[in-house]
């Protein structure tokens, strides 16, 4: 069973796609959790998901807006999607019926 | 973030593995983090790699297998030295008096004490900067903090090992503020941390290209941690005598073998620079590792 926070960056790279690396990861789980995310929580975590076999990483081009400092580049493998899977599963059978489940749904979005 | 900021920024990052340092620093300048913000971020991260390394087993004998007693025997040497050298040089300066030159047998005398004493610091610069070497090499990644332990340890010596021997004999020379006090800490930093310093940083060069041989590694090893336990009971015994823990002659024995064994690292560089003189850097002494 996947980490909260293991969770939340396998999303975060399969929603980026082909542009998922460490910078971009962190920018959207920072959105979406609205909270920081500290760089070494991101690679201690990206580490350990690879070691799992949940994602695969590969060093992308260097860019001059990054000066000139190569991208770590995230790809989500089908391990990967499976575990997130089953961990959303899990995740919304539990809300199902609770009380907050209702008070999301009826806050504005 | 200013230049300055960078700077610290990068000396930071050095304690992480090469290529991740790109991918971290590029990720902190496409973000536009503050200097705080960044600096805390690598610092997390550092801290992370570094906790999980201290984890396995290897670096725990490193630091307590060969700094600790290295660092010790080191400490205990430099003052042995600074004392025994104190004086002669005690005896020469400042009881000087040129009409003495002219006395062939102190002519003879001064040449050999000026010899046994260069001898004696050209002994310790080696073995300081040999241990240096040994540390550095030992593992890329956990080097550098085994190296400011062993460096920060070697500095401490100054103050925990610098009570000079208050022998009534020896009084004069240690009543003078400046063999008592400064000549131990020049010796230390001069003779010890210096080279100490140099052989750390070599060896971290030897270690990400063709580290020594493990065969090496453990009897250099457990040459070091023998003749720190000897020195360390010897240093106890010079300071609270006790006719049980005094030195035998089967430790002065085993002390004279292993003086030449600690030179077993140097040796092998020296042989494998030869070998790939004449036969070309494929043909070094060992493979490399990882």
């Amino acid at each position: 069973m996947l980490g909260e926070f293991e969770y939340l960056l396998l999303t975060a790279a399969a929603r980026l796609g082909s542009q998922a690396y460490g910078a971009s990861i962190r920018q959207e789980i920072e959105r979406a959790a609205g909270r920081r995310c500290s760089i070494g929580a991101l690679y201690t975590t990206l580490d350990r998901l690879e070691s799992k076999g949940l994602l695969k990483t590969h060093m992308g081009d260097p860019t001059p807006q990054r000066g000139g400092r190569p991208k770590r580049m995230v790809r989500v493998t089908a391990k990967g999607v499976q575990a997130a899977s089953e961990f959303y599963a899990a995740v919304t059978c539990m809300t199902r019926g609770v009380a907050w489940e209702a008070r999301r749904e009826m806050a504005p979005s | 973030m200013n230049r300055m900021e960078w700077w610290l920024l990068g000396a930071l990052a050095r304690l992480l593995e090469p290529h991740e340092r790109g991918t971290v620093l590029g990720d902190i300048a496409e973000s536009g983090e503050s200097a705080a913000q960044a600096l805390a971020g690598v610092t997390g991260l550092v801290i992370r790699r570094q906790a999980a390394l201290w984890c396995g087993w290897q670096p725990w004998l490193t630091l307590l297998g060969l700094v600790v007693p290295l660092a010790m025997l080191l400490n205990i040497n430099s003052h042995q030295t600074a004392d025994g050298s104190a004086i002669p040089l005690w005896m020469y300066v400042n009881n000087w008096e040129t009409s003495d030159l002219h006395n062939a047998g102190f002519r003879l005398l001064l040449a050999q004490n000026a010899a046994v004493i260069l001898l004696r610091y050209l002994k310790l610069a080696a073995w300081s900067w040999t241990g240096g070497l040994v540390l550095g090499s030992l593992s890329r990644r956990t080097s550098r903090i085994n190296g400011a332990l062993f460096l920060l340890a070697l500095a401490s010596g100054v103050v925990l090992f610098g009570v000079p021997p208050r022998l009534g004999v020896n009084q004069p020379v240690f009543s003078v503020g400046f063999y008592r006090d400064w000549f131990p800490a020049i010796v230390q930093f001069g003779l010890v941390i210096a080279p100490a310093l140099w052989g750390v940083r070599r060896g971290i060069r030897i270690s990400s290209n063709r580290p020594l041989p493990r065969i090496i590694l453990a009897t250099w090893m457990a040459v070091i941690f023998t003749m720190a336990v000897i020195s360390v009971k010897n240093w106890i015994w010079w300071r609270l005598p006790n006719p049980d823990l005094q030195p035998t002659l089967w430790e002065s024995q085993l002390l004279r073998f292993e003086d030449l064994l600690v030179y077993l690292p140097m040796v092998y560089l020296a042989a494998r620079a030869v070998a790939s003189l004449f036969h070309g850097p494929r043909a070094a002494l060992s493979r490399p590792v990882n």
